[in-house]
């Protein structure tokens, strides 16, 4: 219990406390605490990172031991192991890493996220129903924008883009502001709850 | 199935294959639609115009390869002016590909004269997100003790001239959200509250939304977003690229699926006047 909850809220309230009046006051020697704070933030997350490899490589072996016609885990796998022994050993500035990224990990990155394109014109398609007046302005809205954010828009109509720009920057900023406040107070709340030791979720506890 | 209840519910699988087709055919036969410059892009332009010859930026890299198609366009395009007026350029990333784009994207500097390690180094790939850009802000070479390419960035001239981030005339993020990496947000924390560096945004075209809140506040001095802004900066440097190539086949999908949403809706109008006609005629 002391080593799982109270030494990491005693260590979250210290770097927290000290953070925060380090971004805030020109104090020296609590600005140099943060520095090794952050940078000691920065090594843990290294470690986070190759945490989720060995993740990866325990719950994709676990599938190919229940299935082993699992195709995918064990592409995931091989592809794993060959990016990591090539960047081991050729380094990343290497002709056969800077391929692996350009012609595997670019354009399947790319392909699935332009699945988008289709998924949400046809969502598109199917939700944008006129059937009452909040349905009406959201279509007409999004119309609109659609049109004004691409040239031929402003061919076909031209006051879709004069009132694209107004749409976003009188329309969506006012609706964005109240929830990026409403946002940032939640946010500070949270952060407070953690220095004082209130919040123990964070730890994994209820 | 009447007609009108047909084009209210089209196979999918048709639109899959306009919008297909609307994308592949601009792109391997561009149309040449001229791009208009929006007042956003613009105002981008003008402000990085305003930067001291020779001075030096921060760009992050915050971005994967689904959103390489936005932001890689931008980053070149914005490179090309920052190349005619000699700023060094640092770039940083916070997830691992945006290095690699990274290194991808500096190579144009190559074509205005710049050498490695002197005028501009790509820093490479941190983890930790919003507080290793912190301490990268304190103190850039206490975060980074070797470069992408593997050099000690003590001995980098650049790196020399770099003791915080208030060295930088200029910092930018490229950006596609802050999922596992550094958002927005944060850089307008770190670099724009913390240190006072003017900051730019480039950005997926659906995250322009929430950012436009720090341009008014004058948080940010410029946002470029999406493909869109990508193409206008260009035809302003006048470098034509992947931008302009692209608005061809943007305009035609954005045109498929408006098309498309109309001829539901009237489908869906002319179904309903429809209606209580054929009740009344039954009566």
């Amino acid at each position: 219990m002391f080593l799982r909850k109270t030494v990491p809220t005693i260590i979250a309230s210290i770097s927290g406390v000290v953070v925060v009046v380090a971004y805030f006051f020109q104090i020296t020697p609590i600005g140099t605490l943060a520095d090794h704070i952050l940078k000691w933030r920065s090594v843990i997350a290294v470690f986070a990172l190759g945490l989720g490899g060995v993740n990866i490589i325990r719950l994709h072996t676990k599938n190919i031991q229940r299935d082993p016609k699992n195709f995918y885990s064990a592409a995931l796998l091989l592809t794993f192991a060959i990016t990591i022994v090539v960047g081991l050993t050729m380094g990343q500035t290497s002709a056969p890493y800077t391929f692996i990224f350009d012609y595997i990990n670019v354009p399947t990155g790319s392909a699935i996220f332009s699945l988008l394109a289709f998924y949400i014109g046809t969502a598109a398609y199917r939700a944008f129903r006129a059937k009452n007046a909040e349905a009406a302005i959201l279509l007409i809205t999004g119309c609109i924008v659609m049109l004004g954010r691409v040239p031929i828009g402003a061919k076909i109509l031209p006051f879709t883009a004069p009132a694209t720009d107004w749409i976003m920057s009188v329309l969506n900023v006012g609706g964005q502001r109240g929830v990026m406040i409403a946002g940032a107070i939640g946010f500070i709340a949270v952060s407070l709850r953690i220095i004082v030791g209130l919040e123990r979720r964070a730890y994994g506890g209820e | 199935m009447n007609v009108l209840e047909k084009l209210q519910n089209i196979d999918k699988r048709v639109f899959y294959l306009l919008m297909a087709l609307a994308i592949a055919i601009p792109t391997v036969s561009p149309i040449g639609l001229a791009v208009d410059v929006t007042p956003a892009v613009q105002r981008t332009f003008d402000f990085v115009s305003t930067l001291p010859e020779g001075g030096r930026a921060v760009i992050g890299f915050d971005y994967e390869p689904g959103d390489e198609i936005d932001l890689n366009p931008q980053a070149k395009a914005i490179l090309h002016q920052l190349g005619a007026k000699k700023i060094k350029v640092v770039a940083i990333a916070s997830f691992p590909a945006g290095a690699m784009f990274a290194e991808q994207c500096l190579a144009i500097l190559e074509e205005y004269g710049y050498e490695y390690g002197k005028d501009y180094v790509n820093l490479g790939h941190y983890a930790g997100g919003e507080a290793t850009l912190a301490a990268f802000a304190n103190q850039p070479t206490a975060i980074y003790s070797k470069d992408w390419r593997g050099n000690d960035t003590a001995s980098l001239p650049i790196m020399k001239e770099v003791k915080s981030m208030k060295d930088f005339s200029m910092a930018m993020t490229l950006n596609d959200g802050p999922t596992g990496g550094t958002g927005t947000h944060e850089w307008v924390r770190q670099a724009v509250m913390a240190h006072n560096v003017p900051l730019i945004m480039g950005v997926t075209g659906v995250l322009a939304a929430s950012n436009e809140t720090y341009v008014q506040s004058g948080q940010c001095k410029g946002i470029l977003a999406g493909l869109r802004a990508a193409a206008e900066y260009e035809k302003l440097v006048d470098k034509l690229g992947d931008g302009t190539v692209g608005m061809d086949a943007q305009s035609m999908a954005h045109l498929l699926i408006v098309a498309f949403v109309i001829l539901g809706n009237a489908a869906m109008f002319l179904s309903q006047k429809a209606k209580p006609a054929s009740k009344g005629g039954a009566a």
